[in-house]
């Protein structure tokens, strides 16, 4: 698959979770033993109902809160220390800027703090954003829209090895979400690593390679896109021979199955309409 | 440094765009005493060589400023989300606390600069005063304790809520200045929760030792020892309330 090519001069994971518990004093356990391991190159996609758990994990791998148990590595580091070296881009679920700052002096002040040279130009991530018209004008007139454009574009200031997009998609228009998405392919194609949580599982099924299914702070399953979608079934449309019957959709586990029930069909004088395979449904029954 | 360098430049931008009312309305307030009780000076010629009205303004400037922007500062942008995206980058949380502190200081001195500026302006040109040399000295001590305050309200505004921060702030402020000499008081007595009590007043700002207004008032002279002992106090309690508040700040949460 596209993207997975793993980087080999270091054998150590992107990122290693292991045994991670968090808790809160208000809100109970939001992580609870969480293992996670993520190669190097892949884009794995973080799943669940709201308060699973994703945001918490997420700045746990950021550096931004620390566990109660377990331990964290980011290319065999701590967070702070692979944060330090400018290995990671965060985006937030909800990004705060400086309200009086214009566009162009966040993106500015935010390139100084890189650690390397050279920087992408400021004005071309705010073209690329379609900001560049708003380029000074103060973030507080911005939409959440807009700032959420920022925001990805602020990401893309440094040159990280680890990326953490937060609910990336959340508040973009049509071509926010398109200019994203491009985004996403090209840091996957450059062979970044990159953590997304998301609750739209078309891009999600669209863009990872790997998928984590958290429910109350719990794993529920990591696994590959290949495999889920070896695992997922059958969507067969079909019209009955006799009785003769209208349109009907079966859902049917594994290849064999998908075979028998198509020899019955055949030897009913049924007409088979359509077969496709949804890793969509079958993450959807996750939620469930 | 270089992150410092950066942040210090933001800060003053955000802090003008967001202050700039503020900074007029406290201007305008604390000239106001000053100004009203003007005509009631002697300069150079009765017992006061300067008006104590100015110089509570010295005072009071620090003290609202830092009440209002000060205690706020971190725990407002915490509480707006804006450290997540700034702490992800390669900037030292030590370095957005010195950057801050630079910045009020910053800020300070020039409310205070031109505080007493106008006022020596004022009285030279309506009275024929001779230039002050008290309001000099005050503004020495005055910056001393404000360097001591605005690490109080960084060491509040990095751990509390904004609420919290400014209560704490105004009230352990309002202790350093008035009821330390109490607490002394009721600690020589002795017994256990004199001692405690005493032990506590130990950690609390003295604030009390920044203010010469009555010197100052009456042109009584100031030892030199003086201006070292509240040097090296500024400077020490001061540091130690900025190294407490960066340790806390560096576990913080966001």
């Amino acid at each position: 698959m596209e993207g997975t090519s793993e980087v080999l001069t270091d054998s150590r994971p992107a990122v290693f979770v292991q045994g991670a518990v968090k808790r809160y004093r208000k809100f109970g356990e939001a992580l609870r033993g969480v293992n996670l391991r993520v190669p190097r190159g892949s884009f794995y996609s973080l799943i669940g109902s709201n308060g699973a758990g994703k945001t918490t994990l997420l700045k746990v791998i950021a550096g931004l809160i620390s566990l109660q148990e377990g331990r964290v590595e980011i290319f065999g580091t701590t967070p702070q220390e692979a944060v330090g070296k400018g290995m990671v881009g965060y985006l937030p679920e909800h990004p705060a800027f400086f309200p009086h700052q214009t566009a162009f002096q966040q993106l500015h002040f935010l390139s100084r703090l890189s650690p390397f040279g050279e920087t992408p130009e400021v004005d071309d991530l705010l073209r690329l954003f379609d900001l560049h018209g708003v380029r000074d004008r103060k973030v507080k007139t911005f939409s959440e829209g807009m700032v959420q454009r920022l925001a990805i574009a602020q990401i893309l200031l440094q040159d990280s090895e680890l990326f953490l997009f937060d609910e990336p998609f959340r508040a973009l228009d049509p071509p926010g979400r398109r200019a994203l998405k491009d985004v996403l392919v090209e840091i996957r194609r450059r062979g970044k690593t990159v953590i997304m949580s998301s609750q739209d599982l078309d891009d999600v099924e669209e863009l990872s390679t790997h998928i984590l299914c958290l429910r109350e702070g719990g794993v529920v399953m990591d696994k590959t896109l290949a495999e889920i979608d070896g695992e997922a079934p059958y969507e067969v449309e079909y019209r009955e021979g006799t009785p003769p019957g209208g349109r009907t959709l079966s859902r049917i586990q594994g290849q064999e199955g998908l075979w028998r029930f198509l020899s019955e069909l055949k030897e009913g004088g049924g007409e088979l309409l359509s077969v496709r395979k949804s890793v969509r449904r079958n993450l959807e029954d996750l939620w469930r | 440094m270089r992150g410092l360098r950066s942040a210090l430049g933001l800060l003053f931008r955000e802090l003008l765009g967001e202050n700039l009312f503020l900074f007029v309305a406290i201007l305008l307030l604390s000239l106001f005493p000053g100004l009203l009780l003007l005509k009631e000076m002697v300069p150079g010629g009765g017992e006061q060589v300067v008006h104590p009205g100015i110089l509570f303004a010295l005072e009071f400037v620090p003290l609202l400023f830092l009440l209002v922007y000060g205690t706020a500062a971190l725990s407002r942008q915490r509480e707006r989300g804006s450290l997540s995206l700034l702490f992800t980058r390669p900037l030292k949380r030590e370095e957005w606390l010195a950057a801050h502190w630079l910045t009020l200081m910053g800020v300070l001195l020039f409310l205070e600069l031109t505080l007493s500026l106008s006022a020596s302006l004022f009285l030279r040109l309506l009275f024929g005063a001779p230039w002050l040399l008290p309001l000099g000295k005050h503004l020495f001590f005055s910056l001393l304790r404000a360097g001591v305050l605005t690490s109080l309200a960084l060491l509040l505004s990095a751990t509390l809520s904004r609420s919290i921060a400014s209560t704490l702030f105004l009230l352990l402020s309002l202790i350093g200045q008035l009821l330390r000499s109490g607490l002394e008081a009721s600690a020589s007595g002795g017994g256990f929760l004199g001692k405690v009590v005493q032990g506590l007043s130990l950690l609390l700002p003295d604030l009390s030792l920044f203010d010469r207004k009555t010197e100052l008032l009456y042109g009584l002279p100031l030892p030199g020892e003086i201006y070292l002992s509240t040097a090296l106090y500024a400077l020490f309690y001061g540091g130690f309330l900025f190294f407490l508040a960066s340790l806390l700040f560096r576990r913080r949460e966001l």
